[in-house]
């Protein structure tokens, strides 16, 4: 299983029993606030691809908050889950399973951050973004 | 792209995995402070994703579903 794209929105969730995904704002970096520590409210979304020996096997996707220096800045979140063939698949291409919904951290300075995906232990991508500081006064 | 979902909220330090059944596809609440997931089982028939949102943002995800 490989991760085929990651990206943080303003909104996302996959339709159920099947696998298409409702985004709005894709490709959100940047998340202004006027002081630290503070509470940051995204969106997630992203799309796996596995052959279809995968299918049927519980597999793990670990997602973790990476801090300014790189090192893990709270505690890794596991999500199990076993992907089920659609009906429509094609033997001999990979399957997709689609991932996405509202994700909330804490922050405690300003500047940049990433969010870490592994698949059942092993690193398989990372989402980087800013947390810029915002005027107090500003929207 | 300045993203305006931000609120001044206490760290608190947690965590919480159970498995799922097989799926085609999942929609999750994640939150990283506390370190729980929240399946979310009927995303696009009501409000559960707005309000998996705002249970997330006050640090408050009571569950995590493993049905269906």
């Amino acid at each position: 299983m490989r991760v085929q794209w990651a990206t943080l929105a303003r909104y996302a969730e996959v339709e159920l029993g099947s696998r298409f995904m409702t985004i709005v704002g894709a490709g959100a970096e940047v998340f202004g606030t006027p002081s630290v520590p503070a509470r940051v409210r995204t969106y997630l979304a992203l799309q796996l691809r596995y052959p279809e020996a995968e299918a049927n096997h519980e597999h793990l996707v670990t997602f973790t908050l990476r801090g300014t220096d790189l090192q893990p800045a709270g505690p890794p979140v596991d999500v199990r889950f076993v992907p089920a063939l659609n009906p429509l698949y094609a033997p001999g291409w990979e399957a997709l399973f689609s991932i996405a919904g509202p994700m909330s951290f804490t922050v405690d300075a300003h500047g940049t951050y990433s969010i870490g995906l592994d698949l059942t232990g092993v690193h398989a991508a990372e989402i980087p973004f800013r947390v810029a500081e915002l005027p107090a006064s500003a929207d | 792209v300045l993203h305006p979902f931000i609120e001044q909220m206490p760290p608190t330090k947690k965590r919480q995995k159970e498995p799922s059944p097989a799926r085609h596809s999942l929609t999750v609440a994640l939150d990283l402070t506390s370190g729980r997931a929240s399946i979310l089982e009927q995303p696009h028939l009501g409000p559960e994703v707005a309000e998996a949102a705002e249970q997330i943002a006050r640090g408050d995800i009571k569950f995590m579903s493993s049905s269906r």
